[in-house]
């Protein structure tokens, strides 16, 4: 656990902007252990889940709401255009928004504190029950002994015990419902994974596009290695002229006309 | 400026239907061998091996009914079935037809018709499958002397090689071909810099020389 120095810069969620940076400068402690970051990260997914969840809600309310508005009653005399009814269902904010914002940030902080608190009350605790016992032990080991006393500490171990097994059976279901939490979050993914690629594979916008940036590619690819080939016959040619000392070609002697035409003559008909 | 203007201005020469290069003939000819390659190796491998799976015996069916040829069908199984042999049979077969049917067909294999090429005859009249038989078979002729008759390209005015004089064919670039001038300029610049660094070399070597010679 790190005492941090208390100067940090923590964004906040404002009305008017979406993220505004405020300085803390009171004395905070982080804590940088598996479990403090595991509930930071849950707190903070959960937080922030639930502003997209929000808004996208908000999205969809309007939009259905429009929807209904234009199948009911099309011959409104003031029909509202979509755009401006998602701006004004989106930009709206209740007054108690703020208020909500600040209850958010101390649930939040209380969490992140109570892990805190938690563990050094247990620590303290720890230490005093040791010290207790240290000193009680050697005071109370005469009576505890004592054989008229042995029918309570029976019925002491026997609470103990159950006790025991109690957190035992938890441990057992915890790893039973671990195990099973586990595989659920792997199936919800996989099937959302799934159902996104099935989704993209269906559709036949994303079907032309493909197909469309694909024959696009080949084409250009094709057309660039003709291009280079035909630079490269004529480079060859130069350099094994120039080798058996003949004249470079200016130009290329075209063959007959008829010849030509009979080569071009599928592109021609294409074109 | 003025000059990068104008070299973005001016067209390129259309070469359409002109005589087509080396090169271009160079890799047409090489994807028309791995086409030809994968089909024979697929042959090769799928009639043997599916003539013993199925336990297909057509010979000693023959043989029943036609004595007298019961030898010859057995030679052609036990040819079929081998290995080695049906490599031969059908490579040789199939190289053959694919060329001759490809030109007679549509003037053009499929690595040609890649490449943009068309065989076209002097004659003006249409390839035929024996005119584009003969035509594959004199490729042997050009690659005898050591494929002299195909390097005949180079030098050749009109782009033929020894089979294209004796069949009487030319071929012809059958697309608005080209060149791509960047690209040569890169392939120069990148010779004129590795010439450079080749003589930088060189005299680096003979100064080393000359001070071990001194000491």
């Amino acid at each position: 656990m790190d005492q941090a120095s208390s100067t940090a810069i923590v964004p906040i969620r404002n009305e008017q902007e979406n993220v505004q940076e405020v300085l803390i400068t009171e004395s905070y402690s982080t804590n940088n252990s598996n479990l403090g970051s595991l509930v930071r990260l849950v707190i903070g997914g959960l937080v922030l889940g639930y502003d997209e969840l929000m808004v996208r809600l908000n999205e969809w309310e309007n939009l259905i709401s429009h929807q209904q508005n234009i199948t009911a009653g099309e011959n409104s005399d003031t029909p509202i255009s979509l755009d401006q009814e998602q701006v004004f269902f989106i930009n709206a904010k209740s007054p108690n928004s703020e208020e909500n914002d600040r209850l958010i940030f101390a649930v939040f902080g209380l969490l992140s504190e109570s892990q805190q608190i938690t563990i050094k009350g247990l620590k303290a605790v720890d230490k005093r029950s040791r010290i207790l016992l240290r000193v009680t032990g050697s005071i109370i080991k005469p009576l505890t002994s004592n054989r008229f006393i042995r029918p309570v500490m029976n019925r002491y171990d026997q609470l103990a015990q159950r006790g025991q097994d109690e957190v035992e059976r938890w441990v057992n279901v915890g790893k039973l419902e671990y195990q099973h939490s586990y595989r659920l979050a792997k199936t919800a993914l996989q099937s959302t994974i799934n159902e996104s690629i099935n989704t993209l594979a269906d559709n036949p916008e994303i079907h032309n596009l493909i197909e469309t940036q694909s024959a696009g590619l080949a084409n250009e690819v094709l057309e660039e290695t003709r291009e280079r080939s035909v630079t490269a016959d004529n480079f060859i040619e130069d350099i094994l002229r120039a080798l058996l000392r003949r004249p470079l070609r200016s130009e290329l002697p075209p063959p007959p006309d008829e010849m030509r035409e009979k080569a071009t003559k599928i592109i021609k008909v294409a074109k | 400026m003025d000059n990068e203007d104008n070299k973005q201005i001016t067209p390129r020469p259309d070469l359409s239907g002109h005589y087509a290069g080396f090169i271009s003939r160079l890799i047409a000819f090489t994807v028309d061998l791995l086409i030809l390659s994968t089909v024979i190796v697929f042959l090769t491998w799928f009639v043997p091996t599916s003539i013993t799976m199925m336990q297909l015996r057509p010979d000693e069916f023959i043989g029943r009914h036609f004595p007298y040829l019961s030898s010859f069908f057995e030679f052609i199984y036990q040819s079929f079935t081998n290995l080695g042999t049906t490599w031969g049979i059908f490579g040789i077969i199939t190289i053959i037809i694919y060329n001759s049917f490809f030109v007679s067909f549509a003037g053009q294999t499929p690595g040609k018709a890649l490449l943009g090429l068309r065989v076209v005859p002097i004659s003006g009249y249409k390839i035929s499958l024996i005119h584009g038989m003969i035509r594959y078979l004199l490729y042997y002729l050009s690659a005898l002397p050591l494929g002299l008759g195909f390097l005949w390209i180079l030098i050749d005015d009109r782009r033929m090689a020894w089979h294209d004089k004796i069949a009487r064919t030319y071929v012809l670039y059958a697309w608005e071909a080209r060149p791509d001038e960047q690209f040569l300029v890169k392939v120069i610049s990148t010779m004129e810099e590795s010439r450079r660094k080749l003589k930088e070399m060189r005299s680096k070597k003979s100064k080393e020389t000359e001070t071990n010679q001194i000491k």
